[in-house]
């Protein structure tokens, strides 16, 4: 296929209804008036349908009247027909958003995009951490897409719990646990449940049935062209409507000189969706401190090098930090009070309470710290 | 508190305890080869980890150890010290409770 001006190679859902059937696909080119759809059914050409194309948490569903404008022979062997549909515009919104996507976008990604990938086969694994570091951007700044793998379905299961991602790819055929079991376990946990899953297999129709009843978002027939999935990525990430669950993230550094209570408290904010990095001494503290970004800073009191309170004065103080630094703590309330008054920082949190009363206070200060 | 995440960190907890608690029975015996400085500390961060494992009696035990401890390592005075010793010993009764459930 000869790729017209704009057109771009980019990978969106499309879900329209054919014949009283709800039907997902998916785009194989996008332009600012057109898209070439992948298509098992034949739709006559000249069908006026509406269709709506989405990426799940970076492009919000567009709404578009659509007319059939031809059907393409498959480009070659294990490549798909292609229905090539023109798009009629209902505002000037609608049109501006679809332009803005196939508008290339000079200079670096904002930020990176975790990605999970469950797939069995060791190569096809390489293939992807290849594509991720020479087609999306990675290595040319400051990145986009990094791929971190697992080879079956409860690894993935553990991994997607223990830290955060933006974006699962998982491969149908699996071992011990299916791909479609992996879903739906992802689709009934709370914290997993908004997750974009795109599925992939070699099964055709019946596999993409399969996926995208277990809950997947976008499913794509192998062979994959990883340049298109890996393009779409790095776009969506220029241009993304809405920010990647990562970037939405609140970030909380946790200085302690004992770890076993820096892994303990990470795991539990970690577990409720928070960024966590943790400082044993001040070495480690400084390291951090460069990287700066920080949504709420914990600051323990008793430590070797120095008192937490005195930590809080000279970051807050000395380096300028904005972020709510508190004291925490098992010294009693008044003290902690005194301390942070004191070192003239935002406040304290008593170990004494908790972790579920930790992770509420945590809630309830960086909801304050938006709101304002 | 998630059971899982008690699950996952009560091993670690007991084993950290049981050193702690060693170390104080150490410092508080006749022929100390630990300062008797380390068990507030000790007691300190164990009251630490029983609170936010909502270990609330090992928690509340650690913490009058702690500032028993602060007394006997002022000065050694024999009432004093005793009653530290009891006050570690309660606590050692405690953590073995746990570790027996």
């Amino acid at each position: 296929m000869v790729s017209a001006d704009h057109e771009q190679r980019l990978i969106l859902r499309v879900d329209y209804r054919h014949r009283d059937q709800d039907v997902v696909t998916h785009t194989l080119t996008v332009s600012p008036t057109r898209a070439g759809i992948n298509n098992d059914r034949p739709i006559p050409v000249g069908t006026q349908m509406e269709v709506q194309l989405s990426f799940p948490q970076y492009f919000e569903p567009l709404s578009l009247q659509a007319e059939v404008e031809s059907h393409v022979a498959a480009a070659g062997h294990g490549l798909p027909d292609v229905t090539m549909l023109r798009f009629s515009f209902r505002s000037a919104e609608e049109q501006l958003r679809l332009a803005a996507l196939c508008r290339e976008v000079p200079g670096e990604a904002r930020l990176g995009i975790r990605v999970l990938l469950v797939e069995d086969s060791s190569m096809i694994r390489e293939m992807f951490t290849h594509g991720a570091e020479h087609l999306s951007g990675k290595g040319k700044g400051k990145g986009c897409v990094e791929v971190i793998a697992a080879a079956d379905g409860e690894s993935a299961w553990y991994m997607l719990l223990d830290e955060p991602y933006d974006l699962a790819i998982v491969d149908m055929y699996l071992p011990a646990m299916s791909g479609a079991t992996l879903i739906e376990k992802i689709r009934r946990e709370p914290k997993l449940a908004s997750l974009p899953v795109i599925s992939i297999s070699v099964g055709g129709s019946a596999a993409s049935a399969a996926m995208l009843g277990a809950g997947a978002d976008l499913f794509l027939g192998k062979p994959l062209v990883l340049r298109d999935l890996f393009g779409t990525i790095d776009r969506l990430a220029k241009v993304a409507t809405r920010p990647p669950i990562a970037v939405s993230q609140k970030r909380i550094l946790l200085v302690d000189d004992s770890a076993f209570m820096l892994e303990m408290v990470r795991t539990a904010l970690a577990d409720r969706g928070y960024e966590v990095l943790t400082a044993n001494d001040l070495q480690e503290l400084e390291q951090h401190a460069e990287v700066g970004g920080w949504n709420l800073i914990l600051l323990d009191v008793q430590m070797p090098e120095a008192f937490g309170d005195d930590v809080g004065m000279v970051l807050r103080a000395v380096r300028g930090v904005s972020a709510p630094i508190y004291l925490f703590s098992s010294l009693d309330d008044d003290e902690l009070s005194r301390r942070a008054e004191n070192a003239q920082i935002d406040g304290y949190i008593s170990k004494r309470l908790g972790v579920d009363r930790l992770i509420e206070r945590v809630g309830e200060i960086l909801t304050a710290t938006e709101n304002q | 508190m998630k059971e899982s995440l008690r699950a996952q960190f009560m091993p670690r907890f007991l084993e950290l305890a049981r050193q702690r608690l060693e170390r104080g029975q150490n410092a508080l015996s006749d022929e100390p080869t630990i300062p008797l400085s380390q068990l507030p500390a000790d007691m300190h961060s164990l009251a630490g980890d029983a609170a936010m494992l909502g270990l609330t009696d090992v928690a509340a035990a650690a913490r009058d150890c702690e500032a028993m401890a602060r007394l006997c390592a002022t000065g050694r005075e024999h009432g004093v010290t005793k009653d530290c010793v009891d006050k570690l010993e309660h606590l050692i009764r405690l953590v073995d409770e746990i570790a027996a459930q």
